[in-house]
């Protein structure tokens, strides 16, 4: 399957959970999903229960607090609940693992383009971040009282700032006199 | 009188003595000594997509876990560099090219010094480097916006 | 604030895209009007700055997460409409590339957030302005997040009464506005707080720096 079709398919896939209220089809959907995700599906599936336990947990004792203060409680909806939010995880962690965005934007115009710029960005962004790590490490012999931290980080991100702004417009500028808008 | 500064005298000259006995000790310091070692070194070779070389860009490589540069430089001109791990570990090696591009490696290597296994740094998983990701998606969605409108005015007139 | 999938129901999320996709074009038109080189690689840089604000995530109570929004930022240097498509961008990719977020609640997230927070920012900003710009902007960048807050807090509510199964039983969210219009706008009244003072830092700078696009 290209990664342009496996896109696709997890746009259908999170949209259609939504439709099915069922949760034996849910429960059958989260055992293909756990089969179909080959290797590394532990990996996987604690991903996805790491981006939703947290709200699972909360809504879930709400409910059953809930329901024992009102003797309304139904536990098919708290099975339906559970399982369709952490099957939706579990496509969305699945899609992030195995679709290559820059794979499935192949062949779009302008998206070459696009990812050049992607890649480029990033490794210029990754650098900053690691210049910045190194620079605050080597200036911090003696450790900041907070105040220092709150006045250096908030003077260090406006930097950061005019920084970013003066790349962003030397690259457009730089792009254009090479003749990057020529063709 | 005269024969103190007959006493200043040779101990000048005693001085001038002494400095040029030291002098070839310095000298000697300063040369600088070579020999050629016998071993294996990781060689890289950088090229983009189309095959093209990636000639005298910058790189550094990274020993593990130490943020400061084990060895840089620049490519040579068949986009190669070699390096000799000494110590096992993740590497990490860095090339930017001037047009903004960039690669980013980590090498495992064993206690022998040979690469096990190589890959880009990080895994798709990692949550921060995901949102660099995305970071870097939305600069290259405002640079094809650039390009975009940098055609339409050229276009225009035209 | 972002709503993950599966808490808000088709029911919810496809008149939202409805609602959605003409304010995108409408932005998009505002957008390509306006463009200069330099408003673009500032609109780039503060686009950026809201989404690593809104990546700084931390759960809440009532069933969603609580971050910095960034949108008020936008919405006071380039105007309601371009801060909500540059938002909804945000959004985007949050949810493709991070896998933070929903897609599926994409449509609502950026009404919420990009739209009604952005466009209560701008229109409060305007009326306080007299005031001083610096009480100003923090008032009108903290009813911004509230607002949104609020909307968000409404749509989760409704969801028992609008996806409910046959027995009645709900299908998507459980709880109504009671629980959670104080369980989402209790937390954001801080998080706003933090997000006022934020903005107002660079808000300034920005203003040194003359990047603002809004006149006046």
């Amino acid at each position: 399957m290209t990664h342009r079709a496996r896109l696709c398919a997890w746009l259908v896939a999170v949209v259609g959970v939504t439709l099915v209220h069922q949760p034996a089809w849910l429960g059958a959907g989260l055992a293909v999903v756990l089969l179909a995700s080959g290797r590394g599906r532990g990996t996987l599936t604690l991903r996805a229960g790491r981006a939703v336990l947290p709200i699972l947990l909360v809504i879930s004792i709400g409910y059953l607090v809930m329901g024992w203060l009102t003797a309304a409680l139904d536990w098919r909806f708290l099975l339906l609940f559970n399982l369709r939010v952490l099957l939706l995880a579990l496509l969305t962690a699945w899609m992030v693992r195995d679709v290559n965005l820059e794979r499935a934007l192949q062949g779009f115009p302008g998206a070459q383009r696009w990812l050049s710029i992607v890649r480029g960005q990033e490794a210029v962004l990754r650098r900053l971040a690691t210049e910045y790590r190194a620079a605050v490490r080597s200036r911090s012999t003696v450790p900041p009282t907070l105040r220092q931290r709150y006045l250096a980080g908030a003077a260090l991100a406006l930097a950061a700032l005019d920084k970013a702004v003066y790349n962003s417009e030397a690259l457009t500028q730089g792009m254009r006199s090479r003749g990057a808008f020529d063709d | 009188m005269d024969e103190r500064n007959c006493r200043i005298g040779r101990g000048h000259a005693l001085c001038v003595a002494l400095l040029l006995l030291l002098l070839p000790v310095a000298g000697h310091a300063h040369a600088l000594l070579h020999e050629v070692v016998e071993g294996e070194a990781v060689i890289l070779r950088f090229t983009f997509p189309d095959a093209q070389v990636v000639g005298f860009e910058p790189y550094e490589v990274l020993a593990p876990g130490v943020e400061i540069p084990f060895q840089s430089g620049r490519v040579n001109a068949l986009g190669e560099l070699s390096f000799r791990p000494d110590r096992p570990g993740t590497w990490r090696v860095r090339l930017f090219t001037a047009d903004g591009h960039g690669a980013e490696i980590d090498l495992e290597v064993d206690e022998a010094g040979s690469v096990m296994r190589r890959g880009h740094h990080g895994g798709p998983h990692n949550y921060w480097l995901r949102v660099l990701a995305a970071l870097g998606y939305l600069l290259g969605a405002f640079g094809l916006l650039v390009i975009w409108r940098g055609r339409r005015a050229r276009a225009g007139p035209g | 604030m972002h709503i993950p999938d599966g808490l808000i129901s088709p029911q919810t999320y496809l008149p939202a895209l409805v609602i959605a996709a003409p304010l995108w074009l409408v932005a998009r038109r505002r957008l390509q009007a306006r463009l200069g080189d330099e408003m673009l690689s500032r609109l780039t840089v503060l686009t950026a700055l809201a989404l690593l604000l809104s990546t700084l995530m931390l759960p809440l109570p009532g069933g969603t997460s609580g971050h910095a929004v960034g949108v008020g930022l936008l919405a006071l240097v380039f105007g309601p409409w371009i801060a909500f498509l540059a938002y909804s961008l945000v959004l985007l990719l949050q949810a493709v590339v991070v896998g933070a977020g929903g897609i599926t609640a994409l449509p609502v997230n950026a009404l919420a957030m990009g739209f009604v927070g952005g466009w209560t920012t701008v229109l409060l900003f305007a009326a306080l302005r007299r005031f001083g710009e610096g009480p100003a902007v923090a008032i009108a960048v903290w009813c911004g997040v509230m607002s949104a807050a609020l909307l968000l807090a409404l749509v989760l509510g409704l969801q028992p009464w609008i996806a409910q199964g046959p027995d009645g039983t709900p299908r998507f969210f459980p709880f109504g506005p009671a629980v959670t219009i104080p369980a989402l706008l209790l937390p954001h009244a801080l998080i706003g707080a933090g997000e006022a003072a934020l903005t107002l830092l660079v808000f300034r700078h920005a203003r040194r720096r003359r990047w603002l696009e809004v006149p006046g």
